[in-house]
C-alpha cells in the first residue's frame, strides 16, 4: 500500500494498452502552443543574431557581406549618437526608476493604512498605469503644449513661471519631462508590488517592536523593510528593464528631439533598423542592450537577492 | 480501466488534430488572394489606400478595363504600410504586382536593388512633364516610373490678418526681406506680456520635416551638388539657416515651439489666428476652405518667397512603376500609360485634387475654373527641387535634419552644426 501512494506521477502503470501519465497528457495538450511560440521566439531571435554578423542594407540586395564583429566594432568605436542615445538611457532609468520606487513606497505605507476611502484610492492611483502608453503620450503632448497646454497656462497664472515654458522643445527639460511623465505612468506598479508585499507582513512582528520601544520609523526598517525586499527586488528588476526599453513614449512625445536629447537606446536602434534599413547594424544594437540588461539583472540579483533567514 | 483510457487517448487525439488544423486554417487566410491562374488580360494594381479614392479612380480604371478588355485588380495599402509591403514582395522576387506606386525617395534604393522595369522610351515625352518629376523618376537617361501625383509645400497667409495690420492681401510676400517685413508687422503683442497672441510666421522645424530644406534651396544651396559632392557646409546653406534660425530665436517672428510642432499644429494655429502666415502643404488650402470651416474664404495661397532664386519647394511625387518580375508588363506599360496620361491626370486633379505631373494640365480652361489654384501651384513647381538622390537619402536627411535642430536650440552655430553634418554625410556617403 505505501507503494502505491508514494509513486510518483511519472511512472507509466504497467497494464495492456497505451497509456498516458498526467504529466505527458498536460505536455501534449500543450505541445501546440509550445511549438508556435517555440518558433515565433526562436527564429526572429536567431536571426536578429545571425543579421548582426552580416552588413545588410534593406536597399542594397544580394550583398550581405559577413563582417564578422565588424558592426559592433563601428558602434564602439564611430557612432557618438549611439553613446549619446546611451547616456540618455542612463540617466532616465538612472533617475526614473528610484524616483518611482521611492514614491510607490510611500504611498504604498499610506494605503496600507486602515482609511476607510482606502479603495477609492487605489483605483484612483491605478488610473496611470492603465492608461494605454501612445494615448498617455498624446495626452501630456497636449499638457505640455506651449501655446495651448494647461500647464503652461496654469504655472504662468499662478507665476510660477513668467513666461510659458517649451516643455518638449528645449534641450535640459525635454527629458525632465519625458522622466516625470513616466514616472506618473509607472509609479503605480510600484504601489502595486510593494502594497502586496506590505499586506503580508504580520501584524505581531510591528507590535513586538512597538513593545521594544520602537516608533514607527524603527517599525518600518526593522520589520517592514527586509520583509519586502522580495517585492522591492522585483519590482526593481522588472522596472529597470523596461526603463531601459522605453520606446514608445519617447518616439510619441518628442521622436528623440530636440537634436537628440531624448534619444534613447531603443528609439536610436529603430530609427537605424527601420527608418535607415541598416539591420546589421540594428541587430548589432539590439544585441548590445541585450547584453546590458543581462548584466543590470545579474547584478540586482546578486546585490539584493541573498535571503537572510533572520 | 482499459476503456477509460482508450476513450482518453482518442480524445486527447482529437484535440491535437482539432488545435493543429485550425491553426493552418488561420493561417491560411492570412495569405493574399492566391493569384493561380492569372489571365494574360488581368493586372494586379497596388494603390494608395481608402483615403485616396474618390470617384474619378473607379472612372478611371474602368476607362481603362472597357477600352483594353481587362480587368484590374486593386490592392490598397495604408501610405504607411506601402513601403514594407513592396520590398518584402520585391525582394521575395514575387510576380504577384503588375503595377505599383512609388514615392520618389523610395526611387534611388529601388532602382539600384534591381526591382523595377525600365519602361519604353517610345510612350514618354519628357518635354510634357515637370522637370523635377522627370529627375526624380529616371536614372543614365531611362525612365523607370511614371510620376502620377506631385506635390510640394507653399506659404499660406490669412487675408483678414494683413489687412488688420495694414498691409495688402493683394500684395504677398516675394522675398526674404519681405517676409522677414511682413512678419514682423504680423507679430503682435497687446498685453505686452512678452508673448505675441499672434505670430508673424510658423513653419515646421522638426527633424522630420522639410522646411529648412526650401529655406535651402530658395538661396540657392543645396545638400549635394550636380557631381554627388557634399555641399550642406557652403556659405549659401550657412546663410539660409542663420536666416531659419533668427527668424524665431533673433527677429522672434516664429514661436519657439516650432522645433517641436507638426504641420498640423501650425495649420491649427494659423486657423485659429494664432500665426498669421504659415509654410505647410496643399492640404491647408481644402482644410481652410471646406464649407465648415471659420476661415472660409480668408485664406492665401503662394508659391513660397525665394532670395537667391525666385521661388523654391520641395518637390514629392507617387508614381507608377512596374516591378521587374511582373508577368504582364505589356499590359501594364499600357496601364501606366493611360493612368498618367493627360485626360487621366485631369479627371484625377478635378475629382481628388491630385495636383498633377503634366505641365499642360494646370493651364486646361475646365481645370482653371475648378481648382483656383492651379497657377499659384504651377509656378511653385517650376521651381521644386528633389530631395538628394541617394540611396541613403534618409540618413542624409536625418543628419541635416539634426544640425537644424542644433541651430535652432542653439546647442550649435549654424556653420558648425553644418560642418559637423558635412563631415557625417561624407563619412557615411564614401563606404
Amino acid at each position: 500500500m505505501r507503494r502505491l501512494l508514494e509513486r510518483p506521477s511519472r511512472k507509466k502503470i504497467h497494464s495492456k494498452g497505451f497509456y498516458l501519465s498526467k504529466t505527458q497528457t498536460a505536455v501534449l495538450f500543450a505541445s501546440p502552443a509550445i511549438v508556435f511560440t517555440f518558433i515565433l521566439l526562436i527564429y526572429p531571435i536567431v536571426s536578429v543574431f545571425r543579421n548582426s554578423l552580416f552588413d545588410i542594407k534593406l536597399y542594397i540586395q544580394d550583398s550581405q557581406k559577413f563582417v564578422g564583429f565588424g558592426n559592433f566594432i563601428q558602434i564602439f568605436t564611430k557612432d557618438k549618437y549611439f553613446w549619446t542615445a546611451f547616456k540618455n538611457t542612463l540617466i532616465f532609468t538612472g533617475i526614473a526608476v528610484p524616483l518611482e520606487l521611492s514614491i510607490g513606497f510611500l504611498l504604498a505605507l499610506l494605503l496600507n493604512l486602515k482609511i476607510r476611502s482606502r479603495g477609492i484610492f487605489r483605483t484612483m492611483f491605478m488610473l496611470p498605469w492603465v492608461t494605454p502608453p501612445v494615448v498617455a503620450a498624446l495626452m501630456w503632448a497636449w499638457l505640455l503644449n506651449y501655446n495651448s497646454g494647461l500647464i503652461n497656462y496654469l504655472f504662468t497664472q499662478f507665476g510660477f513661471l513668467s513666461a510659458p515654458k517649451l516643455w518638449l522643445g528645449e534641450s535640459q527639460t525635454a527629458l525632465m519631462s519625458v522622466i516625470f511623465i513616466d514616472m506618473w505612468r509607472e509609479t503605480p506598479f510600484f504601489i502595486l508590488v510593494l502594497l502586496a508585499g506590505m499586506q503580508t507582513v504580520p501584524i505581531e512582528l510591528y507590535e513586538a517592536v512597538k513593545i521594544d520601544g520602537g516608533n514607527w520609523f524603527a517599525q518600518i526598517i526593522h520589520v517592514m523593510l527586509p520583509l519586502i525586499k522580495h517585492s522591492i527586488l522585483i519590482s526593481l528588476l522588472i522596472r529597470t528593464m523596461s526603463a531601459f526599453k522605453i520606446f514608445d513614449l519617447i518616439y510619441v512625445l518628442t521622436h528623440g528631439g530636440p537634436a537628440g536629447a531624448t534619444e534613447v537606446l531603443a528609439t536610436y536602434t529603430y530609427k537605424t533598423t527601420f527608418e535607415y534599413m541598416k539591420i546589421g547594424l540594428g541587430s548589432a544594437m539590439s544585441i548590445i542592450i541585450l547584453l546590458i540588461v543581462i548584466i543590470l539583472s545579474i547584478m540586482y540579483i546578486k546585490l539584493l537577492g541573498k535571503q537572510d533567514n533572520a | 480501466m482499459k476503456r477509460r483510457c482508450l476513450i482518453q487517448l482518442r480524445i486527447v487525439c482529437a484535440l491535437v488534430l482539432v488545435i493543429f488544423s485550425m491553426s493552418m486554417l488561420f493561417s491560411e487566410g492570412v495569405k493574399e488572394q492566391e493569384p493561380a491562374q492569372q489571365p494574360s488580360n488581368s493586372l494586379t494594381f497596388l494603390s494608395y489606400g481608402a483615403w485616396r479614392v474618390h470617384p474619378g479612380w473607379d472612372e478611371l480604371i474602368k476607362g481603362f478595363e472597357a477600352k483594353y478588355g481587362a480587368s484590374v485588380t486593386i490592392i490598397y495599402a495604408p501610405p504607411a504600410q506601402i513601403y514594407n509591403k513592396l520590398v518584402t514582395t520585391l525582394a521575395a522576387k514575387s510576380s504577384e504586382l503588375d503595377v505599383i506606386v512609388v514615392d520618389t525617395m523610395w526611387m534611388p534604393s529601388f532602382v539600384s536593388a534591381g526591382f523595377l522595369s525600365p519602361l519604353p522610351e517610345t510612350q514618354i515625352k519628357k518635354e510634357d512633364f515637370l522637370e523635377a518629376a522627370i529627375e526624380a523618376y529616371s536614372k543614365d537617361g531611362k525612365m523607370y516610373a511614371m510620376p502620377q501625383f506631385v506635390v510640394a509645400g507653399f506659404t499660406f497667409y490669412r487675408t483678414d490678418l494683413f489687412q488688420a495690420a495694414g498691409l495688402d492681401p493683394n500684395k504677398p510676400p516675394k522675398t526674404w526681406a519681405d517676409l522677414l517685413s511682413y512678419a514682423q508687422k504680423l507679430t503682435i503683442d497687446k498685453n505686452k506680456d512678452g508673448v505675441p497672441e499672434q505670430w508673424g510666421f510658423g513653419y515646421c522645424g522638426l527633424d522630420i520635416g522639410a522646411d529648412f530644406l526650401e529655406f535651402m534651396w530658395q538661396n540657392g544651396g543645396n545638400i549635394l551638388d550636380a557631381q554627388g559632392n557634399v555641399v550642406v557646409n557652403s556659405p549659401e546653406v550657412v546663410e539660409a539657416l542663420q536666416f531659419f534660425v533668427d527668424l524665431r530665436n533673433k527677429y522672434k517672428v516664429v514661436p519657439p515651439s516650432v522645433i517641436t510642432d507638426m504641420p498640423e499644429d501650425l495649420r491649427r494655429g494659423f486657423a485659429a489666428g494664432q500665426i498669421a502666415m504659415i509654410r505647410n502643404w496643399p492640404y491647408v488650402w481644402a482644410t481652410s476652405n471646406a464649407s465648415d470651416s471659420p476661415i472660409k474664404g480668408k485664406v492665401a495661397m503662394i508659391p513660397n518667397p525665394g532670395n537667391k532664386v525666385p521661388t523654391a519647394t520641395t518637390f514629392g511625387a507617387w508614381g507608377l512603376a512596374i516591378p521587374q518580375y511582373s508577368k504582364n508588363k505589356a499590359l501594364a506599360e499600357q496601364f501606366v500609360e493611360f493612368m498618367t496620361s493627360y485626360e487621366g491626370q485631369k479627371i484625377l486633379f478635378l475629382s481628388g485634387g491630385e495636383m498633377p505631373s503634366r505641365k499642360a494640365v494646370y493651364n486646361d480652361p475646365a481645370v482653371k475654373t475648378t481648382q483656383p489654384m492651379a497657377s499659384v501651384m504651377l509656378e511653385a513647381l517650376l521651381g521644386a527641387f528633389n530631395r538628394p538622390m541617394v540611396v541613403e537619402n534618409q540618413e542624409v536627411l536625418a543628419i541635416v535634419g539634426r544640425a537644424w535642430q542644433e541651430a535652432l536650440n542653439e546647442t550649435k552655430t549654424p556653420k558648425k552644426a553644418l560642418d559637423d553634418a558635412a563631415a557625417a554625410i561624407s563619412e557615411l556617403l564614401k563606404k
